[in-house]
């Protein structure tokens, strides 16, 4: 085997194993229904603490952007208002409900910036962020990405993940809702999932 | 008498001239532009708007300045595995004779550093810059989502 066949041989290797890794770990976080947010430290709009805890002894539609996001975010945020509002007014819907917008940009998103833009929507909603890495901690198991773009200026976009997630009160994750976000279709699959016996898994 | 006629070729000519002004002007048509109010403190808002052009050439939206923002950018959203990401556009093009839509979640106008607080109510000018058509001014109101522009260009759905 001469040099070149060498060379070319790890190459191909290589992008093989990359490949393959790359594609378990998407594998992994597809198949996330029932994960279970694990421990995390995180901080509300209000300086409160916000862990697992947070997530026990409600239903908790969980969403991901961040405030210099004109387009997907305020859609998302707008949509669940009115998801909100449905749900207040209907006779099947759990009183222990929370909405959660977790800012995924904290060095741009101080707490009290993100507690004024969460609630500009709803009083009721909860703005959550904290350090990269407690952020990880809960969207990694979750299988949602997020990733700041650029590092240079105050300009940089966030891609991130756009589905919103409902987590039972048990903190299991039990759907998500891709976009484009309705509010009819999300009150009628919470409410189907709610009406569903308790899985005892 | 001589001097009467000198006047009519000149009126006529005037006419014809702003006449050809007008139809140059009316090669791009814009409608529906909308901005939805945004939090109090927002840095970011989002304008959108329908551009229609009407010309037998292709032309491109090269910027947009306002009074009311420090700096205004043509922003695309991509969706991917359900990913959003922003994608800067040095500029959009507009093919001749077609239709291009700005609308939630794809092509919209990025309004940053806004001079101060825009309420829904408001009327904002914004100057569009063109690669061939002449620069257009246009007012735009702001908006508060779900009074019925966000939904307005898709299919009624069943409830």
């Amino acid at each position: 085997m001469n040099l070149a066949t060498t060379l070319a041989f790890v190459a191909i290797a290589t992008v093989a194993i990359v490949y393959l890794a790359s594609d378990r770990r998407d594998a992994s976080s597809r198949s996330d229904a029932g994960a279970i947010a694990p421990a995390f430290q995180l901080v509300t709009g209000d300086h409160q603490p916000f862990t697992r805890a947070n997530l026990e002894g409600r239903w908790t539609f969980l969403f991901f952007g961040y405030t210099h996001c004109p387009d997907v975010c305020p859609v998302t945020l707008a949509e669940m208002t009115r998801v909100y509002q449905l749900l207040r007014q209907h006779p099947d819907a759990p009183q222990s409900l929370q909405v959660v917008f977790v800012s995924v940009d904290p060095a741009r998103d101080t707490p009290d910036l993100l507690r004024e833009f969460v609630q500009y929507f709803d009083p009721a909603f909860v703005a959550v962020t904290g350090p990269l890495e407690q952020l990880g901690a809960l969207t990694a198991p979750l299988g949602v990405r997020h990733r700041r773009l650029t590092e240079q200026g105050d300009d940089y976009p966030v891609e991130h993940g756009t589905d919103v997630l409902l987590l039972d009160p048990h903190g299991r994750l039990r759907k998500k809702f891709p976009l484009p976000h309705r509010a009819e279709e999300i009150v009628a699959g919470f409410i189907e999932i709610v009406r569903q016996p308790e899985k005892t898994t | 008498m001589k001097s009467r006629l000198l006047r009519s070729v000149t009126a006529a000519a005037l006419i014809l001239a702003s006449s050809l002004a007008l139809a140059e002007d009316a090669t791009i048509h814009v409608r529906d532009a909308w901005i939805r109010e945004a939090p109090p403190n927002a840095k970011v808002l989002a304008a959108y708007f329908t551009i229609e052009n009407h010309a037998p050439w292709a032309d491109a939206l090269t910027g947009v300045t306002s009074a009311g923002f420090g700096k205004i950018e043509i922003h695309r959203t991509e969706i991917k595995d359900g990913v959003a990401r922003m994608l800067p556009q040095p500029e959009l093009t507009l093919p001749s004779h077609e239709t291009v839509k700005l609308e939630p979640n794809g092509l919209h106008l990025m309004l940053m550093e806004p001079k101060s607080a825009v309420r829904a109510g408001d009327r904002m000018t914004l100057q569009l810059t063109f690669k061939s058509a002449k620069p257009l001014s246009i007012e735009v109101d702001v908006r508060k989502a779900h009074d019925g522009a966000e939904h307005a260009h898709e299919h009624p759905h069943h409830h």
